[in-house]
């Protein structure tokens, strides 16, 4: 059984003409990465939103670890979230921030103390325990707003968009480090972004989202590769759309400008002589001199 | 206005503060003259010497008693208007109210807190003085105010006067400073745990006090530097510092008229002290409420 | 929930009590004059003295001049530090900040002692004494005035620039070849329209029933006329009050529909 079961999870706006989010169906495992990837308006941050408890599924289950956390309010939920605004207390240094979730949760005070000593060596940021989130750096606060989400000991970690505000070289290593923080905790995660890119080098599986319905889940690798939508093709990645003629649906065999080529793959749904698009990525081509067999 | 533009040089940059000109005339004559002739003039006796006696002769019966009182009035109305206008912005933005009162409530509060002086004085008499409404009908339910020891003209009556344009400008200041929490701060509490009362208690209660007090610094100065109100109501039967100064200039009393300078400025500088904590805590305010 | 709700409420009818019951108490007994009935006979009498149609307007028109230079004073300097010496923005912040910290008696004071002579610098006279004819005095007041309503007006106009991108509109126009006249007098005022009516509006509320600096600098208005009326009658002051009161709202009123939509200005006044 998966961890964490989103199933027909529909959720309408008041005053909205058309859902947010229709036909939600996902199942994470546990210790999986997984990405909502789409453009903005696309219903991944009103998902993300239902899970953490922010917003109210108009209908549909969410099920946490057997549980139905539906009625379960966010404070009670036990999930870690890292908000787009990293969202730190200004009125608190760092290491109270981190060591908040623990403060209202009733810890003792060694244990707070620890725990924040943990934290703040795994985002590698122990000299500043005692510095203020206006004193830090987007990178720093960002880290910081980690190390937060996960010192409550999480069994699940959302993140909303938490690089979009940085600049483009740090969200490169914080990327990195997000994902080997991750790997070393094996903390359940799910990541909003509209940027294609970062879902699929962190991701194990991506959800393509648009007009707050699923287009493809599946691996980044897939995802990139194989297409099942126009919207994701164009979506994920550069590529160009060519008409072709389909020859042979079992071999992949197509036809281009009176040429033929082979797909790679058998062509399901497609019948000998239709016409078909497909989309070719400009990476992937190579151009070799002429007659040199491909 | 057009003239005074067009005068400043296009080019040469370091002229155009020129531009601030009649500005800064304005603030010399009206403003900095009149306070630094009080100020120097302070320290002068009749005859234009050098003297402290101005000074000293603050310490003496009844000015540091006056200086008190307004002190304790405008204290006592800056901390008790403070709570009512908070808890009135808090109970605003708690969003359990019709919705017709959310700008409602800011018309009245801009209203309220314009309604000072003798108008205010004169609606207090007719609501709480001897003959007053609320007087007769607490009358009426067997409640003789006046009979327990209360007097409009008293401590107590200037300061539920006081009330009515102190609670209203707290409550205009603070229902922007409320809205200015960011949701995400209620929301990455909630997330990690915390109840709402929690979460007031730790987050939005501590970032909103910088600006609370600051706040409550305001309303102090605007109740310790008012005049009308109190001479409108109590004549002069309550020693505020501000009635005594009217008082040195009328020529009613003691008629030291560099001894009402040195009153003058012994209230200058009790303002300026708290705009300086107002203009602090305002500094810390917009640092996390930014 | 529920428990919040209700402590809302309670907190919230308390404050409109507070509100309310002073005026309804003045209301009600500004109907009393004529005994055993509830009628307008103190309107009636209070706007019946030609004391009180003088003092008003004289009010009103005082009020007026304040704006007028207010505004020729305020906007062109808010307009050239935000444009051209932003770094003189905390010179001129402070300076609008200095009447919080000199109230209106202590202004009255040093102004009536500054211009009751004429002004000397070195011994060679620069000015005439202000408060020998009314017609200086009626100046000195309305300087006065502007002092007071200049933290207001400040506030306002600033606020209404930096709602707006002064620095492109104004490189915008200069590139489409007009002056700077043309620039404040066509592009920035027209934008500022709200911000401008509002400070003015505020400004009024606070100049016509102001009695300190009417008082001292002994001019016949609106502030000390009602101030001398409660000395000597009853009714009419209720009515009076009940009057400004109206005013007062109305102001508030306008500067609300004016302002609806974009960021609220202060809206109060010194007292």
């Amino acid at each position: 059984m998966a961890f964490l079961e989103l199933t027909n999870v529909r959720k309408v706006f008041p005053n909205a003409q058309t859902p947010a989010v229709e036909d939600f169906n996902l199942n994470v495992n546990a210790g999986e990465f997984v990405s909502f990837l789409g453009p903005s308006g696309c219903g991944k941050t009103t998902t993300l939103r239902m899970i953490a408890g922010f917003e109210t599924a108009t209908s549909g289950s969410i099920v946490m670890d057997g549980r139905d956390i539906t009625p379960i309010r966010p404070n009670q939920r036990n999930i870690g979230m890292v908000f787009q605004s990293y969202a730190l207390f200004p009125n608190m240094n760092v290491a109270d921030n981190i060591g908040f979730g623990l403060k209202v949760g009733g810890k003792s005070k060694p244990e707070i103390k620890e725990r924040v000593g943990e934290m703040l060596a795994l985002i590698k940021l122990e000299e500043l325990g005692n510095r203020y989130p206006y004193q830090l750096s987007g990178g720093q606060q960002q880290r910081v707003a980690l190390a937060r989400a996960i010192a409550i000991r999480p069994q699940l970690l959302l993140l909303d968009e938490p690089l979009s505000a940085l600049d483009a070289k740090i969200r490169l290593s914080l990327r990195n480090e997000i994902r080997s923080i991750q790997r070393q905790l094996g903390i359940t995660t799910v990541y909003v972004t509209h940027d294609q890119e970062e879902a699929l080098s962190l991701s194990d599986r991506v959800v393509v989202m648009n007009r707050g319905l699923i287009e493809q889940v599946g691996p980044p690798f897939e995802i990139y590769n194989f297409p099942t939508t126009e919207f994701v093709a164009s979506f994920v990645g550069t590529l160009n759309l060519l008409k072709v003629k389909v020859i042979d649906p079992a071999t992949g065999a197509i036809q281009v400008d009176g040429q033929t080529f082979f797909t790679g793959r058998p062509l399901v749904n497609h019948a000998a002589g239709e016409t078909a698009q497909i989309a070719l990525r400009p990476g992937i081509v190579q151009s070799r001199q002429h007659g040199a067999r491909r | 206005m057009a003239t005074t533009i067009s005068t400043a040089p296009r080019r040469h940059f370091s002229w155009v503060w020129l531009g601030l000109t009649p500005f800064f005339l304005f603030a010399i004559l009206f403003i900095l003259l009149p306070s630094t002739s009080l100020f120097i003039d302070s320290f002068r006796d009749g005859q234009g010497n050098f003297t402290l006696a101005n000074i000293t002769g603050l310490t003496q019966s009844p000015i540091p008693e006056s200086y008190w009182l307004s002190i304790r009035i405008s204290a006592v109305t800056a901390i008790f208007g403070g709570i009512l206008g908070f808890l009135l912005a808090y109970s605003r933005a708690s969003g359990n109210l019709p919705r017709w009162l959310y700008p409602v409530t800011l018309t009245f509060a801009a209203v309220a807190s314009n309604f000072a002086g003798v108008t205010l004085a004169f609606a207090f008499v007719n609501t709480l003085g001897r003959t007053g409404f609320v007087t007769a009908v607490l009358k009426g339910l067997g409640l003789d105010i006046y009979g327990f020891g209360f007097n409009l003209y008293s401590f107590l009556g200037l300061s539920l006067t006081y009330m009515y344009f102190q609670f209203p400008l707290m409550l205009l200041i603070m229902v922007p400073a409320i809205e200015g929490l960011k949701k995400e701060w209620r929301e990455a509490a909630e997330n990690l745990g915390a109840s709402t009362f929690q979460y007031w208690l730790r987050v939005g209660f501590p970032l909103l006090l910088p600006s609370i007090l600051a706040t409550m610094l305001l309303l102090f100065g605007n109740a310790f530097g008012a005049y009308a109100t109190a001479f409108a109501l109590t004549g002069g039967r309550l020693n505020l510092i501000t009635i005594q100064i009217g008082a040195q200039m009328r020529g009613d009393v003691l008629h030291n008229v560099n001894l009402g300078y040195a009153m003058a400025l012994g209230m200058v500088l009790i303002m300026a002290v708290s705009l300086v904590g107002y203009t602090y805590l305002q500094r810390i305010s917009e640092r996390w409420l930014r | 929930m529920r428990k919040v709700a209700w402590v809302a409420w309670i907190i919230y009818i308390f404050g409109i009590l507070y509100f309310v019951l002073p005026l309804f108490g003045t209301f009600i007994f500004s109907l009393q004059k004529s005994r055993g009935v509830l009628s307008l006979s103190a309107y009636q009498s209070a706007f019946a003295d030609p004391k009180f149609l003088e003092t008003f307007l004289f009010s009103n028109v005082m009020a007026v001049c304040t704006i007028i230079v207010s505004l020729l004073l305020v906007v062109p300097t808010a307009y050239w530090v935000q444009l051209r010496v932003p770094s003189w923005r905390p010179a001129v912040e402070f300076v609008t900040l200095l009447p919080f910290v000199i109230p209106a008696i202590v202004l009255v004071f040093g102004l009536i002692k500054t211009f009751g002579r004429p002004v000397t610098i070195f011994g060679v006279p620069v000015f005439p004494a202000l408060t020998t004819s009314a017609l200086s005095t009626d100046f000195l007041l309305v300087m006065a005035y502007v002092v007071l309503s200049l933290p207001y007006m400040y506030r306002a106009v600033d606020n209404g620039l930096r709602a707006m991108d002064v620095r492109v509109l104004t490189e915008a126009a200069q590139s489409l070849g007009a002056g700077w006249g043309t620039i404040l007098w066509r592009i920035i005022i027209p934008n500022l329209r709200s911000a401008l009516l509002s400070g003015a509006l505020l400004t009024f509320a606070i100049v016509v029933g102001e009695l300190t600096i009417a008082t001292f600098l002994a001019r016949p208005a609106f502030g000390p006329y009602l101030a001398l009326l409660g000395n000597h009658k009853a009714y009419e002051p209720a009515a009076l009050t009940i009057i400004s009161f109206a005013l007062t709202w109305l102001a508030m009123g306008l500067i609300d529909l004016v302002t609806r939509g974009s960021k609220r200005g202060p809206l109060t006044g010194a007292h």
